[in-house]
Order: C-alpha cells, then sequence, then structure tokens
C-alpha cells in the first residue's frame, strides 16, 4: 500500500496508525468479508478498501490499465471471474480532526455520492463495567443509536487514537470491534501498527458529486431492488450478455437473486433512510 | 466531540485531577488518554484531556493504582497515586507511542489473480540489510543458501526489477545489494510466460519475481556502501570487508553496478552465480581434478580462506520497441585450505602413525560479458544475446606423507556464445520460431607433479568444440489445442589432444599417455508437440525424435542412433489456491563423449583414467507428481512433490591398483537403478509477531543394482532430514530467528547396513533494540554431525553484533565473531586396528568495525 500512497502527488499529512479491519456482513448465515484499512493521523485519518484504492490509482495509468484488462479477461476466459479485483467494496470515510467533520464517497453502479457530516450526530455512552480483550488490548463497550441502528463498540482507552471503523469516532480510544444489534454488520480488527506512511487523497475525487445521505441510499435500496432495471433504464437489450463473478447468467437470475438477498433481510449499514 | 461517562457517585472518594502540558512548549495536549490502572494493571476508569488539557476522574480509592497518560508522538506516562497530590501536572515528552504491535493482514500479502504481493515492511526484521535478508522470511519463497531462489518449490524463471530484467540470472547482485527498504513490494507472478508473444498459446509452469520500488528509489540514482576493517585471530592480520552498490532504475535506462570485496569468509559467489544459465552444449569437462582439501561441513563464514574482489555493472536502455542490455562482470577468489590426516596403526611392534598433510591454494580470475538485444511484444519475440566467459584457474596443492608431492594444475576455459531467435505470431494465433545457436569452448588443461625426490611429470591437455544449432518452428492454436512442430539440425565438432608423463620410472604402468581424439557428430531432429488447453487443465505431450550420426576418427567405431522421448504432463488448477502436476517421460540418451579417450590421463598425482572401447547409451524413465497449495489471506503456502526415477546404464567404472597408483577404466555392465524423492514444504505468516515460520522435510531412497564382471552388487542409499525456521518481532525492543534442520541416512550394501548417521544444525538470532538508534545482536550456532555409529563431532560458534545508527544515512557497526576462537575441527574414529584423525582449520575470531552510508 505504501506504494500507492506514494504515487500521489499531493503533499499529504502522515499516519500514526495503521488498522486493518475486517468488515463482515452477515444475511441469514451466510457471510462476506471485506479488509479495510484505518490510517489515522494527527490532524485525519482515511478509512479505505485496500483494492478499490489500487484500482482507483491504476485507473489513471494507461499501461496499469491495459495491465487491469489483460488480467481481468485471463481470469474471466479460465473461468476465474470471482477473482478479478473489483470495486464491490469501496467506501471511503475521510475525517479531519481539526472540523470535527467526517466526509463519505460511497458507490453502487455508476452512482457515486460525497457527503460531509459532523462527529456530533455520533454520539457514545460508555458502559464502563464491561470489557472484552481484542488483539492484547483491553477494551471497554459503548454503545450509540447512529442512523437507525443500535451499535456496540469495544474500544481501547490506551490506544490514544479517538478514531474507529467507517464513521466511527469520538470514543476515548480507538474503536477495535463494532456490531449492531441484528448481527449484520461489523467490523473487527486484525492488526495494528505504528506508521510514518501518508495518508492517501481522494484519487479519484473527480468521480463523486455531493448528495444528500437520505437520497443516495434511497436511489441505492431502489437499485438492489431491481439492478437491471436501474442500469438500462428497464430497456435491456435481448442479445445483452449479462455476467457476474465471471458467470454468465440471465436478468431473471439476477432479479430472483437480488430479491433474495432482499428477503433475507438484508440492509444497508444506515437504515434511517426507510421512511 | 461528546461522550458520557457514568461514574458511581460515592462518599469518601479521590478526584484525580489534574492537566496534561507538553514538556517542550508547555501548551496544554487535548484528546490525551488518561487512564487509572488498578493493582492487577487492569483499567479501573479513565477519560480524555480536555481543550485546556485538563482531566478530571472521582474514584473511591487510589490504593496501589497508576495513572497511565498516553496520547500519539509522545511517551506514554506511568505514575504511581499513592502518594500523589491533587491537582497533577503531566508533563509529556515527545518520542514514540509504543504499542503492542499485530500485522495488518490486508496489507500483508495480498492477491490479484495470478499475482501474489508482498509487503516488505511487513516482513523485514531491524536486522535485515538487504531484500535477499527479508525474501527469506516471506512465506511460499525459499532462498537456498547460494541465492538460488525458488517459489512453491520451483525454481523461478526471471527476476524484474519494476518489471525490466536487468540481471537475467545473476540476480543475486540484487537481492545482495539492493537495500529492502528501498522496496515497497515483492511481487510474484505465477504462471508467468516471459514471452508475451506464447501468452495463452504455450504453458507455464514457473513463477516470476519483481521488486515494485519505492518512489524515493525511483528516477534517480541510489548508492548504497559499507567499509569495514578489523583483525582476525586465524588467518591471523587484518581483515576487511567493503562493497559499493549503485542503481539507477529509470524509464527508459537503467543500472546497477556493484564492488565487492572481503577476505572475512564472505562467499560472493551467490553474487556473481547465473541461476539461469543453460547447460554449455559444448560439453567440455575437466579432466584434470585437482581440489583443495575439503572443509568441514559448517557453513561457509567458518571455514572460507579467501580474498575476494568482484564488480559487476550491468545497463539497460530501451528505444523503440527493444531493449538492449549489457551485463560485464570480474571477479577474482583466492581460496587456501589445509588439513591433516593421521591414520595410527595398532601393531603388535608399537604403533605406526602414518600423517597426510595437505596445503592448497587456488587463485580464480573470471571475466564475463553479455550483451542482450530484446523485442519482448504480443506479435514479435526477437533475442539475440551474444556471451563470453573467461576463467583463469591455477590450484597448486602440496601433499606431504606418504608419496609428498607438490601440484599445479593451469585450469583456463574461454568460451563465446551467440543464441539469436525470432517468434512472429500472425492471425492470432499462428507462430513461426526461427532459433539459431552456436557456441565454443577451449578448455586447455596442464598438470605439473614435482614428487619429493625431485623427479617432475607434466601433462598438458588440449581440448575444443564448436556447437551449431539451427531450427525452424511452427505452431498454431485452434479453441485451446495448441500444435506445433520443430525441426532441426544439430553440428558438433571436438578435438582434444593430449600427451603426459611416462610414470613408468614409478611404477609398472607403461601404458601410453598420448591421445588424439575427435568426437564429432550431427543430429537432425524433428519435435512435435502437442498442448490442449481446456478451462483449469493444461496437458503437453512432446514427442521429440532424432537422428544422429557419430564419427569418433577411429578412436571407437563410429556411430549411426536414433533417439525417441517422448513426456506427456498434466497441469490442474482448479482454483487459484490449489494447483496440481502430473509427468512422466522416458528417454535414451549418449554417453558423455569425454570418456572417449584411448591412452591414459592424469586426474592427479595418484589416480589416471582410461577411456571407454565402446560406445553407450543410457536409458532412463521417470514419473513425479506435484502440488501446490495457498491461502494468501491466511499467509499459508504448502507445497509437495514425489518423483519415481528408472535410470539403466551399460558400463561402469571400474578401478585398478598399480602400486601407488589407481587407474580408472569403463566396463560392460548391467547397472539399473531406482530412485523415489519425496518433499514438502510448509509456510505461514505469523502476524501477531510480524514474523513467518516454515517447515520442510525430505526423503529419498535410490536402490542400484550393478552387475559386472559376475560379480552383482546392490547398494541402498536412505536419507531423510526435516527443518524449521521460525523468526518474530513479538515487542518494539527484541527480535529472533531461529533455524534447525536435522538429517538421517544410511548406506545397504548387498544386504548389510551401515548404521545411520545424522546430522543436525541450529541456529539462533536475538536482536534487542533499546534504543531507536542502537541494535545489539547475539547469534549462534551449533553442529552436531554423528561420525560413526553414536558418536557425535559438536561444534559452537557464537557471534555478536553492535549497530549504532547515526541518522537515516550513517551507521555504524562492530562484530565480533567466533567470539570463543575456535581455530580448528578435529575428530578421531577408531576401528579395531586402527584410528583415523582428521584435523581441519576454521576462522578463528574475528573482530571488525565497519560504516554504512546510504544515499
Amino acid at each position: 500500500m505504501m506504494l500507492f500512497m506514494s504515487l500521489l502527488s499531493v503533499a499529504q499529512q502522515r499516519a500514526q496508525i495503521k488498522v486493518g479491519y475486517d468488515y463482515e456482513v452477515n444475511v441469514s448465515g451466510s457471510v462476506r468479508r471485506a479488509d479495510y484499512i484505518l490510517l489515522s493521523g494527527q490532524q485525519g485519518s482515511l478509512f479505505y478498501n485496500p483494492t478499490a484504492l489500487w484500482m482507483d490509482v491504476i485507473s489513471k495509468d494507461d499501461a496499469a490499465r491495459q495491465a487491469y484488462g489483460a488480467l481481468a479477461s485471463k481470469l474471466q476466459e479460465s473461468g476465474r471471474g470471482n477473482e478479478v479485483p473489483n470495486r464491490s467494496n469501496s467506501m471511503y470515510v475521510a475525517k479531519d480532526f481539526d472540523k470535527q467533520e467526517k466526509t463519505v464517497y460511497d458507490d453502487y453502479s455508476d452512482q457515486f455520492a460525497v457527503y460531509n457530516e459532523p462527529f456530533a450526530e455520533m454520539e457514545w455512552e460508555v458502559v464502563a463495567d464491561s470489557t472484552k480483550t481484542i488483539l492484547g488490548y483491553e477494551c471497554v463497550m459503548a454503545r450509540s443509536l447512529y442512523h437507525g441502528r443500535d451499535w456496540t463498540a469495544w474500544f481501547a482507552p490506551e490506544i490514544p487514537v479517538h478514531d474507529g471503523p467507517w464513521k466511527f469516532s469520538g470514543a476515548p480510544g480507538l474503536i477495535l470491534k463494532a456490531t449492531e444489534s441484528k448481527g449484520m454488520h461489523s467490523f473487527t480488527a486484525n492488526g495494528i501498527e505504528t506508521t510514518d506512511a501518508e495518508i492517501p487523497a481522494m484519487v479519484r475525487a473527480d468521480w463523486y458529486h455531493t448528495e444528500d445521505r437520505i437520497k443516495y441510499l434511497q436511489s441505492q435500496y431502489k437499485y438492489i431492488q431491481d439492478p437491471l432495471t436501474d442500469i438500462m433504464g428497464g430497456n435491456l437489450p435481448a442479445n445483452a450478455r449479462i455476467v457476474v463473478n465471471g458467470k454468465e447468467t440471465t436478468a431473471e437470475e439476477v432479479r430472483i437473486a437480488s430479491r433474495k438477498t432482499l428477503d433475507s433481510g438484508f440492509d444497508f449499514l444506515e437504515t434511517d433512510y426507510h421512511k | 466531540m461528546l461522550f458520557v461517562a457514568l461514574a458511581a457517585m460515592a462518599v469518601a472518594q479521590v478526584n484525580v485531577s489534574g492537566k496534561v502540558v507538553d514538556k517542550g512548549n508547555n501548551e496544554p495536549l487535548v484528546g490525551a488518554s488518561v487512564i487509572v490502572k488498578g493493582a492487577d494493571g487492569k483499567i479501573k476508569k479513565f477519560t480524555s484531556s480536555k481543550t485546556d488539557g485538563s482531566f478530571a476522574i472521582t474514584m473511591p480509592s487510589v490504593t496501589a493504582c497508576r495513572l497511565e497518560v498516553a496520547m500519539m508522538s509522545f511517551a506514554k506516562q506511568s505514575i504511581p497515586l499513592d502518594s500523589i497530590s491533587f491537582p497533577l501536572t503531566v508533563y509529556m515528552e515527545a518520542g514514540t507511542t509504543l504499542l503492542n504491535e499485530v500485522t495488518v493482514k490486508a496489507d500483508r500479502i495480498r492477491e490479484q489473480g495470478d499475482t501474489i504481493t508482498y509487503n516488505v515492511g511487513s516482513f523485514a526484521q531491524q536486522r535485515d540489510r538487504s531484500i535477499g535478508d527479508v525474501l527469506k522470511r516471506m512465506p511460499g519463497i525459499d532462498v537456498a543458501n547460494n541465492g538460488k531462489i525458488q517459489y512453491q518449490g520451483e525454481d523461478i524463471n526471471k527476476f524484474y526489477i519494476e518489471g525490466s530484467d536487468l540481471l537475467g540470472g545473476k540476480y543475486g547482485i540484487a537481492t545482495n545489494g539492493i537495500s529492502h527498504d528501498d522496496v515497497g513490494a515483492v511481487e510474484v507472478m505465477e504462471n508467468h510466460q516471459p514471452m508475451q508473444v506464447l501468452s495463452g498459446i504455450s504453458f507455464s509452469d514457473k513463477a516470476a519475481i519483481n521488486l515494485k520500488l519505492k518512489n524515493k528509489a525511483k528516477a534517480t540514482w541510489t548508492f548504497n556502501g559499507d567499509a569495514g576493517g578489523g583483525y582476525s585471530w586465524q588467518p591471523e592480520g587484518a581483515i576487511w570487508d567493503g562493497e559499493l552498490f549503485a542503481m539507477a532504475i529509470m524509464p527508459v535506462f537503467q543500472n546497477i553496478t556493484t564492488v565487492r570485496t572481503n577476505n572475512t569468509g564472505e562467499n560472493l559467489s551467490s553474487s556473481s552465480t547465473n541461476f539461469f544459465a543453460d547447460r554449455r552444449q559444448t560439453g567440455l569437462g575437466q579432466y584434470v581434478g585437482v581440489a583443495l582439501p575439503g572443509v568441514p561441513s559448517l557453513s561457509d563464514k567458518r571455514t572460507l580462506f579467501n580474498r575476494s574482489f568482484l564488480v559487476s555493472t550491468n545497463s539497460l536502455w530501451k528505444f523503440g520497441r527493444g531493449e538492449f542490455k549489457a551485463n560485464i562482470d570480474y571477479s577474482f577468489n583466492r581460496v587456501t585450505a589445509e588439513a591433516s590426516d593421521i591414520t595410527t596403526y595398532f601393531l603388535d611392534e608399537g604403533n605406526r602413525v602414518i600423517t597426510e598433510n595437505r596445503r592448497g591454494t587456488d587463485h580464480r580470475h573470471s571475466l564475463s560479458a553479455k550483451f542482450i538485444y530484446e523485442v519482448n511484444q504480443k506479435t514479435a519475440f526477437i533475442n539475440n544475446s551474444l556471451q563470453t566467459n573467461i576463467d583463469w584457474d591455477d590450484v597448486s596443492l602440496a601433499t606431504t606423507g606418504s608419496i609428498p608431492n607438490g601440484q599445479s594444475a593451469k585450469l583456463p576455459d574461454y568460451y563465446v556464445n551467440n543464441k539469436f531467435k525470432m517468434i512472429k505470431r500472425f492471425k492470432g494465433n499462428h507462430l513461426v520460431t526461427f532459433q539459431s545457436e552456436n557456441e565454443w569452448e577451449s578448455l586447455p588443461q596442464n598438470l605439473e607433479l614435482k614428487m619429493d625426490n625431485e623427479k617432475s611429470f607434466r601433462q598438458h591437455i588440449s581440448d575444443h568444440a564448436f556447437y551449431t544449432h539451427e531450427s525452424a518452428a511452427y505452431a498454431f492454436n485452434i479453441k485451446g489445442v495448441t500444435l506445433s512442430l520443430e525441426g532441426g539440425i544439430k553440428g558438433y565438432i571436438r578435438s582434444m589432444s593430449s600427451e603426459g608423463a611416462d610414470l613408468s620410472e614409478l611404477s609398472d604402468l607403461s601404458d601410453n599417455f598420448i591421445n588424439v581424439v575427435n568426437t564429432n557428430y550431427l543430429t537432425v531432429y524433428a519435435t512435435p508437440k502437442f498442448e490442449y488447453w481446456v478451462r483449469r487443465v493444461n496437458l503437453t505431450l512432446n514427442l521429440p525424435v532424432s537422428y544422429a550420426h557419430y564419427n569418433f576418427d577411429k578412436a571407437i567405431a563410429n556411430r549411426d542412433e536414433l533417439y525417441f522421448s517422448p513426456s506427456l504432463s498434466l497441469n490442474w488448477k482448479p482454483s487459484n489456491r490449489f494447483s496440481g502436476a502430473m509427468r512422466g517421460g522416458l528417454g535414451r540418451s549418449p554417453m558423455n563423449l569425454n570418456l572417449i579417450h584411448p591412452g591414459l590421463v592424469m586426474t592427479n598425482y595418484r589416480t589416471l583414467k582410461s577411456g571407454v572401447d565402446n560406445f553407450y547409451n543410457s536409458s532412463s524413465k521417470n514419473v513425479s507428481a506435484s502440488f501446490s497449495y495457498k491461502h494468501t489471506r491466511h499467509g499459508l503456502f504448502a507445497n509437495g512433490m514425489v518423483m519415481q526415477s528408472w535410470t539403466n546404464v551399460p558400463y561402469t567404472m571400474a578401478q585398478q591398483l598399480y602400486g601407488d597408483y589407481v587407474v580408472y577404466s569403463y566396463a560392460d555392465a548391467k547397472n539399473d537403478s531406482k530412485m523415489l524423492m519425496a518433499m514438502g514444504n510448509i509456510g505461514k505468516t505469523l502476524d501477531f509477531m510480524r514474523g513467518s515460520c516454515n517447515v520442510n522435510g525430505s526423503f529419498s531412497r535410490n536402490e542400484s543394482h550393478l552387475l559386472s564382471q559376475r560379480q552383482s552388487v546392490n547398494s541402498v542409499s536412505t536419507g531423510w532430514s526435516v527443518g524449521g525456521k521460525i523468526n518474530g518481532n513479538p515487542c518494539r525492543w527484541f527480535s529472533f530467528d531461529y533455524r534447525i534442520d536435522y538429517s538421517d541416512s544410511r548406506l545397504t550394501m548387498n544386504g548389510q547396513s551401515e548404521s545411520w548417521l545424522s546430522t543436525m544444525e541450529n541456529e539462533l538470532s536475538l536482536t534487542f533494540i533499546p534504543h531507536r538508534k542502537w541494535q545489539w545482536t547475539v547469534s549462534g550456532e551449533h553442529y552436531r554431525n554423528e561420525l560413526s555409529e553414536h558418536q557425535y563431532k559438536n561444534v559452537e560458534m557464537l557471534d555478536t553484533k553492535v549497530t549504532f545508527q547515526l541518522n537515516k544515512k550513517i551507521e555504524f557497526a562492530a562484530s565480533l565473531t567466533n567470539i570463543l576462537n575456535k581455530r580448528s575441527y578435529n575428530y578421531t574414529t577408531y576401528s579395531q586396528l586402527s584410528s583415523f584423525e582428521s584435523r581441519q582449520q576454521l576462522r578463528g575470531r574475528q573482530l571488525l568495525f565497519s560504516i554504512t552510508l546510504r544515499k
């Protein structure tokens, strides 16, 4: 990762700590996991998926983009399409400790949204007598009702960083684990290192446009209900080939699959968009 | 920021309050963690300092409690609260925040399709210097003692730096020279096909390595070097160790130049060996074999008495569609060795002692130059490489004892080759290949022998050969099937002549010592090849057939031979984690033509060789299976291989004694052997301590049946070995490396078994970092070699090194090796009638001061 960071031309602030998180989404027993990294420094931090950052970096380099295309088609041909690196986990959260504000970059399909949110929207209530050891650190429990979900977080008072995975921050120590009451979404730290790496700037900030958070989530929900209608405005050509994770499929199967996801109770990290 | 700490209110409370201040500027510090810990070290209460640096915690009691204040970029403060009055001002000093680190998984090893990316920073330990040191710690990658790199049990087929193949097979220059701090990531490309034109047409089961440099090391010259001097107790005198490494990796120009010299026992051959070298088709071999006395099986730095110098400069220019490379190396190596064997015969009339001392020196100069032009594109591949290697090897060896003598051999070697290859791809899946290879070598050998009685003998051998190979091939691919046909012609002309000493004065050997031999051949061949790709399976069938006419100019009868050596391989990769392969083949091959010489040739002061009377072919069969598994997320890599082979050789070597002389000759025989070999290897990252571990094992059994002159000899040699290594960095001030290897072997002849003999080697190294500028390493080795059943020779070696890092560019070090000053490796074995004592020298204690500079 150090490598990609150094590719960025803008002089950036340095991180003091690097934390790796497993982000897990458990939809009725089937668990999907993704890697995220938090690089946190004195003035700010960035929470990102390393593959998404890698893809964003190569999207600016013609030679690298071609190499990626060759790799993708090679994997696709040999029936290993599901191994093609992709941006399916591409959320970025940049926090500014001076401004006490976070900037969230999120996307689905070809929609890229960015919005700001003050730290104050999240409040933690410490449950001081509940402790747990994570990565060798004694962690204290804190709870927060945040944007529709009931979150339980475990933070390490001994790590003097008021940061955490995703949009979490503001606990009196680094948050190493966060789970919500439905047991669907969770973040768990898998590693922690001191570092002096540069915090990367958003590589493709140019792709995102400002959007209201609630409106963005509503449109994303609509997309999930029927991805193909959303992509083609409902006018899917009759001879269109649909390939999902390297496997050829049909429009109907895609619809059934997304309905299944929603029927099994899946919902986003934030659920306060349901009006 | 807003949070509510629920603190139970009670009477008779202690109000732990105060202020956190930056000692440097007396400014209040906001957001510091303020924690009260109980006697058990558990967190009792905590808060963060407010905007004015203040904090307040109410506690029922603070008996045996401590207050800990932490903030990033400041050293942690820990204050016992028993006799403290409040409010308290806590001064924080700028420093490193010490955390118990656990490596971030996502970053250590990543996988993108067939490329595995290892993050160098997360594998490097404090005492590592070069990228080679770090490669050894990466699971899945194995670096042998000589510097050769394997990935999942297979040799790599290319070593790139920023995607360019600057060094070819001499990648040891890079692994030994490039500082690990200049490399961001190591990429392993599985199933790497170096020729783009063959991609999708010809399968490769080999992997390549690419070093991705950090930005600071790109588009500029980087230098690093060190110079050291000191004193050695054996050999007594001054020692030196110096190295200069310069590198420029730019878009259109690359250069790596290195100069290295030492007399401290460091073997530089890992920097000058070409790991991708093809076997020379000139096929010459030295008849003269004057070798230095052997050294004990300890590591080189304990046994090598050397003066070594090496300079290598490698450049690459890219222009247009192609690139031009020039690699020029020169090395000098002077090695001395000394050994004594004392054999005592216990006789009734008293002991008889025979002592043999051997002392020798080897001077070797090597000069090599290689010029390559290459175009490597999707539709065309052109490569021409012109190479020359010149070696001068002078050995002198003095022997005292039953046949006191001095031998000196001059063994220069001159070699030139030019290889041209062109591949053109057209209409998408049709390939045409042309190849032309020409090689020439001359290997004159001079042996001079001076006996104690002032008599001297000389032998001169002149031996040169020219080899040429022209071929054309056509291949096409339809629906996953590649069919190709290669056809060509090979020509070979060799002439050897020798004239040597007449030893009739010394023994009853009166055979002639004059040889004039020509061994020439002309071969035409065709190789149909069939490759079938279906999704995750690749099947390759090779059917090479050749016809050869051998002309031996009356030395032995001329021959015409037909050779057919089919082979089949199957590769299966059901997922990106697992791959398996099965191979099998059989074939017939001609004998080594160097064995044809009617007269005698002297090998050394007491051995002579006589040639074959017949032309022989040997035949062989082999089958093997291998697998590899990886789970990059868990940092787990495993591979295994099992192979069985059968060989049939229709001749054997016989030895006859003439007085003090041994004459080796060849005789018809039926010599069948069967070999079974199995090996496995498992590597795993240990993220909790930023380390990794590895376990390996191997087994081999070689059975041979020899029927010669109605005598039958059955011999079975069996051996197995296990090894393991582990390294880690469990806390900021400490890291360690440990390695153990154990092997056991036995020889059985005609049902009579000798005992199992084992060797064991342990190596431990501990590094302490009491302060970020200081580093102290203590390391030791223990060897336990079994000389005869239950009789062991133990050797312990102890080293230490202190390093002081003045700044990022300058470092000073002092090292003391072989602290215990073990100077010799002696052992004695006893039999009923005699004892045998061997004495060999080791490098003694050595003190070295050095300075390292980086740019």
